[in-house]
């Protein structure tokens, strides 16, 4: 009787009895490599991500030998050119302020118009102002000592500024009547 | 027979293959449309699924620029819209699409129940995809994402829209250092939203300044930046 409640009367253990018999089996089928090392493993060594669109994409470019052309960032798709819509290209150039920081050296134009588009008109206005400030303040201040020129003794009483200087010869200016008036109430 | 140099950027067709080692050799590497990643022999090879010119960007990015005109909505792309009905929650937007966009009323910039926009039927919207499915319809906001303010989105008065122009060329519409709109903004004050959807909304002081800058971005696709340096000043002399 090879029955399975039968066997604990002679002694022997089905289930002692059932791993024995499958451990040569597991061992026929079960595969293995000697050199494991030298297996390549199927894992890459860069991760891959698709992306839907270009938008997020196209950024600065980096010189490689066999990339194709280069890619210019993109900026939000609304622009003004010549002033047409002034908060735009406000709110443009205080976005552009608080991305970067940069320090640049002071110029002597009039207007600075940092980030914005300007017309030609535009350009030559700033360039006549430049010049005419420019051409202001390269003018030489006059001298006192310059013998070529004769100047009258009122002139020089004029030019000179001091505390300690006499009273002047010419003509006191008149009052005004409104002083008198206020003296008179008092 | 001489034999004939290559120069200038390689064109790829569907099928070839993409050097993984001219991208990255680790971390990861971020696929754009048109290219599709496959494992041959324990090796990993980039594939062209469409045709165009290969770019290469920061951070490991690669992708195809394909000249077409049918446009998939994506996530944050920034689109012109035009209002087609008009219901209780909100808007339905024609983008292009094989679907209608939807957008809601509240997504706008400052608005609450009380106070919303008015759109018309038939009026221009430049507006951000917020939800792109292809199970779905997709979503659009008049805000955007990170600040949440307007920053350009909302409704577009006047002016005229382009239509009927290539998804690359809009692309290079939006770059900052475009010849085309540079030169053009020196001799004409105008205003312009550029969607990716191959839709281009100018506005400009006259009608026949609208059609030139019109004129001007239809004609400058194929063209140079020099080219469109020279063809912006001569459609000017002509005007």
């Amino acid at each position: 009787m090879s029955m399975k409640f039968m066997q604990k009367a002679r002694g022997i253990d089905p289930r002692q009895a059932e791993e024995e018999l499958s451990k040569p089996v597991v061992t026929d089928e079960h595969w293995s490599l000697k050199e494991a090392s030298n297996v390549p493993s199927n894992r890459s060594a860069c991760k891959f991500e698709y992306e839907s669109s270009y938008g997020s994409l196209i950024s600065a470019a980096e010189d490689n030998g066999e990339t194709q052309g280069t890619v210019e960032p993109v900026v939000a798709g609304r622009a003004s050119f010549g002033l047409f819509n002034k908060e735009l290209e406000d709110t443009k150039k205080e976005s552009a302020e608080e991305d970067e920081n940069v320090d640049e050296p002071e110029s002597d134009a009039p207007y600075k118009m940092e980030g914005l588009e300007t017309t030609e008109r535009e350009r030559r206005n700033q360039e006549r102002l430049s010049k005419m400030i420019r051409g202001k303040a390269n003018t030489p201040s006059k001298s006192h000592n310059d013998s070529s020129k004769k100047r009258k003794a009122t002139d020089m009483d004029r030019d000179i500024i001091s505390l300690d200087t006499e009273k002047n010869d010419a003509p006191a200016k008149p009052k005004k009547k409104k002083n008198k008036n206020k003296k008179k109430k008092n | 027979m001489s034999e004939v140099e290559e120069s200038g950027p390689v064109y790829y067709f569907p099928g070839d293959n993409v050097k993984l080692s001219t991208v990255a050799e680790q971390g990861t590497v971020r696929l754009g449309p048109g290219l599709v990643h496959q494992k041959h022999d324990q090796e990993d090879e980039i594939k062209v699924s469409r045709a165009g010119f290969l770019h290469q960007g920061a951070k490991n990015t690669v992708l195809v620029d394909t000249r077409m005109k049918r446009y998939v909505p994506a996530m944050n792309d920034q689109v012109i819209g035009q209002v087609t009905s008009r219901f209780a929650e909100g808007y339905r937007v024609d983008i292009g699409s094989a679907h209608s966009a939807q957008l809601n009323a509240l997504a706008f910039e400052n608005v609450t129940r009380k106070s919303k926009p008015n759109l018309a039927v038939g009026s221009l919207v430049y507006a951000r995809v917020s939800l792109a499915d292809r199970d779905m319809e997709p979503e659009l906001e008049c805000v955007d994402a990170t600040t949440g303010k307007a920053g350009g989105f909302g409704e577009l008065k006047d002016g005229y829209m382009i239509t009927g122009l290539s998804l690359s060329h809009c692309r290079n519409l939006l770059t900052p250092k475009n010849a085309l709109l540079q030169t053009l903004g020196t001799y004409v004050p105008f205003e312009i939203a550029v969607g990716m959807n191959g839709r281009v909304w100018v506005h400009s002081e006259t009608i026949p300044t609208t059609i030139l800058i019109t004129n001007c971005i239809k004609k400058s696709e194929f063209l140079d930046d020099d080219e469109r340096v020279q063809l912006v000043k001569s459609m000017v002399k002509n005007l």
